[in-house]
């Protein structure tokens, strides 16, 4: 039974693919995000990918070439050769090469994302809950609560899911485009994780402990996530929506907000 | 290489032991790996730093300033208030800070919270001295009894050139009911 | 018992094995033990396919259908526990006992009462482990990895008898080890030297020192968890002073190693496999020994790229970050080596080589995406979404369950004396390789799209891919059965097999009969 066929559908299928647009509903690849941070990362992602791809079809290809060509059945004599020392030095030697080459964009990337000499101009203070998100803007005196909106019925299935089902909530967190943010992120009982993949940002949220990690966004927009690590029975429900205004607009809601006093 | 069955056996049944062993020297391992690195921003609560540590301490010359913001929490949400009585102070580093804390149990019942710090980035963690803190021991309220509680720091002049802020946030436990408390 | 046993030995001795339930429950014969372990492996590998089969279903479209949230993580947690020391660990070692004696030349294992004692503490371990299932209060459900504070603080009653049965499970997987090493360096063969052993040979001897090394590890970290628990210490309680990550560091020192475990012994099988289907010897034998060596030294060095999101410094991400992506060379040399066996060699697809075949290439894709994942800063938007649940079940499930099954085909004639039916096990294998890409696949499109791993329920951009994903998995879940019925008839009867079952076959189990006689090598072998 030819193994070649199927092969060579599975090989064109994945090419196929990789070179359709994103629909809506098939969504193949990471965000490119709205930060210089979240860029870096989808470029380092596809560095990576196309680097193993690479790789795929010269290890596969010669396997597929085996397969075909020298199957008993072919009339295929074994060879009788099990070592060739050059061979298996360059096939050591040339991956560990590849591998410091990748090691260097990373790195690079990595320090970026550690960088403290440019200050922040604000802090927020996210806190993880069973099962919600608490935000805290520090020095405003502003803190809120911000829970998921999704209706049970949608949830179990009596209504139709809305286009943003599991992904809404009361209380948006609301930043300032283009400037430098500190997001600080602990938790109020068990291990949460604060993710919006479009910012570039994923912090695990420790009860007794602050994590923090920036952004500068350029973009205003809506932008969404979720809690990405396991906190108990609604870890699938505490979404997170953050609303990024323009410099202007952020100024104005930040004063809506604290005229009457905010728990 | 053949090595007599009985030794072999006793050999491996003895790394067994020490394995285990091994997983539990990692804790005090992991301590002091953070203490000395600073790892995860954990800071010291066992006790103030002397003051003649801080008095051989040079103060920066250079108008550097580092913005200290002080975050509170209350852990499982216990029936308390805490909050900084400052949100931030601007600090020299080398120069001794002070500032306090509020906090006040609002439960009908007596209560006893231990505090724990916590510091962002964590490598200014080593880098953070206390003099007096109230993390350093459990406290206990009455109901309805407010405390000022008071916090004295300086920052290293070691702190890396390149941190403009840092963030202190404690953690309120509730350790009434705990083999913690050491009432 | 001991007399009891000494009956039964002096029995064996004359006149064969004992017969009924008192042959199964006191034997301390390698073969007996070895059949004993896979059948229940085969068991908890159905076990934990019927939870996956429900995850799937419940996954199959947005909404909750069929599961409590709660239940819903007490299944992943459960399927998670079953296959990983259930059904991929305990299959290995009965793969171990069946072949190590025979392939180096021994009568049995070194320590034959302390291995009836290794496989019966399984059924006793896992049955505790599932009656948390019928226990008042949730069963586990905070994950096979079990992060504190969740399992310790907020953790249900049934964590208690988790413990005790991870303990038993440790106690057994630390008495095999022992037994496999005393048997690989003090019962060989007299001629047989180390560099001479079968490839399968070398790797359960390196697995078994990963598992002493990290067995008693894991037994450390959950009781530390028992204690925080139960007796009032703060090991991973910030309150007391304790830190939750360093629980993860702990956990992974055991957890990474852990996987190495569960794929050194599948190398060594495809090491086995692909020379006798190529009809050529295997490309680079001595590099094959130092290249899964490296990966189990490298393999301690490495834990925390599963916490680069946890705020561990940078210089330690980058340290984590290089230390992992070095794994890729060794591993990369394996690959190499197998692919430069079959060039050039004479190939036939029977149902082995078809399995190790796809290994090859499926574990391969597994490696690249665990590349990506090394990626620190790519890692962040990957780190506990369905990215990483592609990439551990491409390299659990073509990698260590079809070893496993790779194993079972190649070597069921030998144990059984009967040839499997060649057409059957071909469409169990086509099912099976083109069901779990159906299944699996998608997964990577998921994690990238945003899915993060472990909710029941999911926004509907998601839909589409998770739709596909449960249909493969069902297809996949049904073809295990037909592996069922394929495994039964065969032990039943089926065209008879000689000595030498396959053509391009070498080594010393194939100058045994089919089935091999109850005693084995009575008088060590020559080998040349």
């Amino acid at each position: 039974m030819s193994l070649f066929r199927p092969l060579k559908a599975i090989f064109f299928g994945l090419l196929w693919v990789f070179s359709q647009p994103a629909s809506a509903a098939y969504i193949l690849n990471m965000t490119r995000g709205v930060t210089e941070i979240s860029r870096g990362m989808h470029q380092l992602h596809m560095t990576i990918f196309w680097v193993c791809v690479a790789i795929g079809i010269v290890v596969f290809g010669v396997m597929l070439y085996a397969i075909i060509w020298h199957r008993k059945s072919r009339g295929a004599t074994a060879a009788h050769f099990h070592e060739n020392t050059w061979v298996e030095i360059a096939w050591t030697v040339i991956p560990f090469a590849i591998l410091i080459m990748m090691a260097v964009p990373a790195t690079q990337l990595l320090m970026k994302m550690n960088d403290t000499k440019t200050d922040s101009q604000l802090s927020i203070k996210i806190t993880g809950h069973q099962w919600y998100w608490e935000y805290e803007y520090l020095g405003e005196g502003l803190r809120f609560n911000s829970r998921i909106t999704t209706p049970d019925e949608q949830i179990q299935n009596r209504d139709i899911k809305n286009p943003h089902y599991l992904r809404e909530v009361d209380n948006v967190l609301v930043v300032p485009e283009k400037k430098k943010i500190r997001f600080l992120t602990t938790a109020n009982d068990v291990i949460h994780s604060w993710w919006v993949p479009a910012l570039g940002i994923k912090r695990d949220a420790i009860p007794g402990f602050i994590n923090e990690a920036w952004a500068i966004i350029d973009e205003p927009g809506i932008y969404r996530g979720q809690c990405a690590e396991l906190c108990g029975a609604l870890h699938g429900f505490m979404p997170i929506v953050v609303e990024v205004k323009s410099a202007a607009d952020y100024e104005t809601w930040l004063k809506a907000q604290k005229a009457p006093a905010t728990q | 290489m053949r090595i007599p069955q009985k030794k072999l056996i006793f050999l491996l049944c003895g790394a067994t032991v020490v394995m285990f062993g091994f997983s539990f020297a990692l804790v005090p391992l992991y301590t002091v790996f953070c203490k000395v690195t600073g790892l995860n921003g954990k800071v010291d609560i066992d006790g103030p730093i002397s003051l003649s540590r801080y008095r051989s301490e040079k103060p920066d010359t250079t108008l550097r300033r580092v913005t200290v913001e002080f975050d509170t929490n209350r852990n499982q949400q216990i029936n308390c208030e805490f909050t900084p009585n400052h949100t931030a102070l601007q600090v020299v580093p080398g120069e001794l800070t002070h500032t306090s804390y509020h906090i006040k149990n609002l439960s009908p019942k007596k209560m006893t919270v231990q505090a724990i710090p916590s510091i962002s980035p964590g490598i200014v963690a080593k880098h953070f001295q206390k003099l007096e803190c109230f993390c350093f021991s459990q406290q206990t309220l009455e109901p309805g009894q407010a405390l000022d509680l008071p916090l004295r720091f300086w920052l290293e002049t070691e702190l890396p050139n390149d941190v403009h802020r840092l963030t202190l946030s404690y953690t309120l436990f509730d350790v009434t009911n705990t083999k913690e408390n050491d009432t | 018992m001991t007399s009891v046993a000494m009956n039964i030995a002096e029995h064996e001795h004359h006149t064969g094995p004992a017969k009924g339930l008192t042959r199964w429950l006191f034997t301390t014969n390698h073969k007996d033990i070895g059949t004993l372990y896979l059948w229940f492996s085969l068991t908890m590998f159905l076990i934990g396919g019927a939870m996956a089969m429900c995850i799937r279903a419940e996954l199959f479209k947005p909404g909750l259908q069929f599961f409590e949230p709660g239940f819903f993580n007490q299944l992943t947690t459960l399927h998670g526990l079953i296959m990983i020391f259930g059904a991929v660990m305990p299959g290995f070692v009965g793969l171990a006992n069946w072949m190590i004696p025979i392939m180096v030349g021994a009568p049995d294992m070194a320590l034959p009462r302390m291995n009836n004692w290794s496989f019966w503490l399984l059924p006793f371990a896992f049955s505790i482990l599932l009656s948390t299932l019928f226990m008042k209060g949730p069963a586990p459900d905070f994950g096979w990895t079990a992060y504190a504070p969740l399992s310790t603080t907020y953790g249900p009653k049934s964590t208690d008898f988790f413990i005790f049965s991870i303990h038993l499970m440790g106690l057994s997987s630390i008495m095999g080890a022992i037994n496999i090493i005393a048997t690989i360096l003090n019962l060989r063969a007299p001629t047989m030297t180390f560099m001479k052993m079968p490839i399968f040979v070398w790797t359960w001897l390196i697995t078994a020192f990963l598992l002493i090394a990290i067995m008693p590890v894991l037994a450390g970290v959950v009781t530390m968890m028992l204690m925080d628990r139960n007796f009032g210490t703060s090991f991973f309680n910030a309150a007391g002073g304790g830190d939750p990550v360093m629980y993860q560091h702990i956990f992974w020192f055991f957890g990474h190693p852990e996987v190495y475990v569960m794929i050194l012994p599948s190398f060594g099988i495809m090491s086995e496999i692909i020379p006798t289907f190529s009809r050529k010897k295997l490309f680079g034998y001595s590099s094959m020994v130092y290249a899964t060596s490296s990966i189990a030294l490298l393999s301690f060095l490495v834990w925390a790229h599963h916490m680069f999101t946890t705020g561990i410094p940078v210089v330690a991400e980058v340290y984590f970050m290089l230390a992992t992506m070095l794994i890729a060379v060794p591993t990369g040399v394996k690959v190499f080596n197998w692919v430069a066996t079959m060039f050039r060699g004479s190939l036939t697809f029977e149902a082995p080589m078809l399995f190790a075949t796809a290994f090859v290439v499926l574990f391969t894709i597994g490696g690249f995406s665990g590349l990506m994942l090394a990626m620190v800063p790519a890692d962040y938007q990957y780190h506990d979404t369905y990215f990483v649940v592609a990439h551990f079940h491409y390299v659990l499930v073509p990698g260590a369950i079809f070893g496993i099954i790779a194993a079972t085909y190649y070597w069921l004639p030998k144990w059984t004396g009967h040839y499997f039916s060649p057409i059957l096990s071909k469409i169990h294998f086509w099912l099976s390789a083109i069901s779990l890409n159906v299944l699996f696949f998608p997964m990577h499109f998921l994690g990238l799209a945003g899915m993060p791993r472990r909710i029941p329920d999911y926004a509907l951009e998601f839909a589409d891919f998770n739709r596909i994903a449960s249909i493969g998995g069902f297809v996949f879940g049904a073809s295990q059965i037909l592996f069922l019925y394929i495994v039964i008839k065969t032990v039943r009867g089926g065209e008879p097999a000689p000595a030498k079952v396959w053509e391009g076959a070498h080594g010393l189990e194939w100058t045994l009969s089919s089935p091999p006689p109850y005693h084995s090598f009575s008088t060590p072998p020559q080998v040349d």
